[in-house]
């Protein structure tokens, strides 16, 4: 991810009170963030591919048993995985730097998330068995973890911020402006 | 947000949730950036109804702002002035330095002039003063203490304390301590504290107190721009409203004082008198049920509009009492006449008491003058005007009405008793009777129950001849035959009978041709 953060504030604020201005210059703002984060969206589900990252990954839920393949370990149905990648504009949990989402993607199916983060904390490279084997397999395929949502919000971020940014401070622009001109 | 699931970030935005003092500064930001954004919205299509609100809400905390900004520079200069001599060019040159520090390290003003009076003193100068005040600006971001904790250390290390200091920063030497050497203990914290100040002040916390203090200094300008008018209004009160209110005070003090007296004396009397009421009627509330009495007993007979017309007269004859007793008890003699609140208080009952013997003997004759409840107050030797009357009267006004009510309710009854033949006779269907005797009603209902009687039970008798000696029918009779007398139903008395046979017999005469036979 992207070292530095463009937080935004007063987006609330100010497209309350635009509102009563110009209502299309609030739907200008909200064009280019949902621009943003479908672009986003579209690019992840495009990391999905059709076939199962590897071939022992089971395109079905297994019936039983406890490792791979077995019960618990969910099928590769891409249709599904796509599904549940998604842009939201809700608002998060607040963090301790007092700041939250203002738009994410998210990656909510079990499988796609497994391929999204396998990997991330147990290296491959400690212990062996098929979980190793795993995971070195996963890595020389498909990269290191943050496969598929991250993979795109760490190569898009900065252009999604920048781009929201300045919407946003042309959105505070046209308003003071309307401000400025009533006051008159 | 979905929970368990992967969540990518792309976008933050700051959020005045959990925090504090920081959500309080925000908040605030807010609410008056939204206020100002409605109002001003509202104020272009609602004149400038809104916007003056919010003007004189801005303008009440700016002068606000602004009056405790001016003490504390007044303070600081007048600080400056006794310590380091410093002249007007330096002190307006010191409040330009803290303006600055201010705007650049974030603290309030209101916290850094405490500080550089206080180093000042110590040091004599106001160029070393505003040296030392960076040095406290720095220690205090480093500590997160306040500039004029941190300035106090600072004091005490100048003048020889260095131990004070110590406390905070233990890596000053105990050599440094002993000798007192302020410069030495400066350099061994440095290596904490340098930069500390600008360092915070960049943080965005930091940012955010900079800004508040950019928005109160703003606000102060606004307020040092309305001084001059609050200044001019409160020398108005000052010196036109105040005194001409004293004076107008002064000129009619006492006038106003014995209007309120007068009125307020009223008012007791008044409160009083309605004492005395509701607790003559408190203490007499049996009194009060047999008025009560009186009128379910008035309205349970017949002649309800003649008892409506008795009642109104009765309670009329109240009225009047109660208007007599309020005009004497409001007339100047009030206050004398309320003193002795246990005469006025019989006087009451009293007249309460012949008011309600009025009440029963206008609905017991229905008819009477309502006016002879008031011509009984003579009778029982009561004063209408003076209510020079005792407690015995009332109890020989309450004696009389018991009578009176007794005798109103025997009359009551027979009327019932009247009403209840009357509709009995009803059944009967009769209507219109001008009798109201019980006695004479019950004999009419059983006539009339005896002539039902006979009404439904008339016996049917019919005449029959023996064979062989003609037939009656037939008109063959002849010569003393027998004849035989059929009665169907129940015959009452002997002479019914009688009247029976006989218009049989001449029904059988008049079948004979009118031959002139008589069988009797």
């Amino acid at each position: 991810m992207a070292d530095e953060v463009v937080i935004l504030n007063g987006v609330k604020e100010t497209l309350t009170a635009l509102k009563d201005f110009d209502k299309d210059a609030v739907k200008r703002f909200n064009k280019v963030i949902n621009s943003e984060l479908s672009g986003a969206e579209r690019d992840a589900k495009g990391l999905i591919s059709e076939d199962p990252p590897m071939s022992g990954w089971r395109k079905a839920d297994a019936a039983k048993g406890r490792t791979r393949g077995g019960a618990g370990w969910p099928g590769w149905n891409p249709a599904e995985i796509k599904s549940k990648i998604t842009k939201t504009k809700a608002k998060g949990k607040v963090q301790g730097d007092y700041t939250t989402s203002a738009g994410a993607l998210l990656n909510k199916s079990a499988a796609g998330s497994i391929f999204e983060v396998a990997g991330r904390k147990t290296k491959s490279s400690m212990g062996g068995g098929s979980s190793a084997q795993f995971l070195r397999t996963l890595g020389n395929r498909f990269g290191q973890a943050s496969r598929v949502v991250w993979r795109v919000v760490d190569k898009d971020k900065a252009r999604i911020e920048q781009n929201v940014a300045k919407a946003l401070e042309e959105a505070k622009a046209e308003l003071k402006k309307h401000l400025s001109r009533e006051r008159v | 947000m979905a929970v368990g699931s992967i969540v990518a970030r792309i976008l933050t935005e700051y959020s005045d949730k959990g925090t504090k003092q920081a959500v309080k500064d925000i908040s605030k930001m807010e609410k008056k950036f939204g206020d100002f954004s409605n109002k001003a919205a509202k104020a272009f299509g609602l004149a400038a109804l809104a916007a003056g609100a919010f003007a004189v809400k801005v303008g009440f905390d700016a002068v606000k702002a602004a009056t405790e900004d001016q003490k504390s520079q007044t303070l600081l200069a007048n600080s400056l002035r006794n310590t380091v001599g410093a002249t007007d060019a330096a002190i307006a040159s010191t409040e330009a330095y803290i303006t600055q520090m201010q705007a650049e390290f974030g603290v309030a003003d209101d916290q850094l002039r405490p500080a550089l009076a206080r180093l000042a003193a110590v040091t004599g100068s106001v160029t070393k003063a505003q040296t030392l005040l960076g040095v406290s600006l720095d220690i205090a971001a480093a500590r997160n203490i306040d500039v004029e904790q941190a300035s106090a250390l600072v004091a005490k290390a100048y003048g020889g304390n260095i131990g004070a200091l110590k406390k905070l920063f233990p890596q000053i030497s105990a050599a440094t301590v002993k000798s007192k050497d302020f410069a030495g203990a400066l350099k061994e914290i440095s290596g904490e504290t340098k930069g500390a100040a600008a360092a915070a002040a960049n943080t965005f916390a930091g940012q955010m107190e900079r800004i508040k203090l950019a928005f109160g200094e703003a606000s102060e300008s606004l307020g040092y721009k309305l001084l001059p008018q609050v200044k001019a209004f409160a020398d108005l009160i000052i010196t036109k409203a105040i005194p001409a209110i004293q004076k107008f005070v002064d000129e009619n003090g006492n006038r106003i004082a014995a209007g309120f007296k007068t009125s307020i004396s009223y008012g007791i009397a008044f409160a009083k008198l309605m004492y005395d009421v509701f607790s003559f009627v408190a203490r007499n509330a049996k009194v009060f049920v047999t008025l009560g009495a009186i009128i379910v007993a008035a309205f349970a007979g017949a002649k309800v509009a003649a008892a409506t017309a008795a009642l109104i007269k009765g309670i009329s004859a109240i009225i009047k009492v109660m208007k007599a007793l309020r005009t004497v008890s409001l007339a100047a003699a009030a206050a004398e006449a309320l003193a002795t609140g246990g005469i006025s208080a019989a006087a009451g009952a009293a007249a309460f008491g012949v008011a309600l013997i009025g009440v029963g003997l206008a609905a017991k004759k229905f008819n009477d003058d309502s006016d002879k409840s008031l011509a009984t107050l003579g009778k029982f030797g009561v004063d209408a005007k003076n209510f020079a009357v005792t407690a015995d009267d009332y109890t020989k006004g309450i004696d009389g009405m018991t009578n009176a009510t007794n005798g109103l309710t025997t009359a009551t009854n027979d009327q019932i008793k009247a009403q209840k033949a009357l509709d009995a006779l009803k059944k009967f269907g009769i209507k219109n009777i001008s009798s109201t005797d019980a006695i004479t009603l019950e004999a009419v209902r059983k006539n009339q129950l005896k002539q039902q009687k006979l009404g439904i039970s008339s016996p049917t008798i019919s005449l029959a001849a023996s064979a062989g000696h003609g037939n009656i029918a037939g008109n063959t009779t002849m010569n003393g035959g027998n004849i035989t007398v059929n009665v169907a139903g129940s015959v009452v008395s002997q002479g019914d009978l009688v009247a029976g046979i006989k218009n049989g017999l001449e029904v059988i005469y008049r079948r004979r041709g009118g031959s002139g036979y008589a069988v009797l």
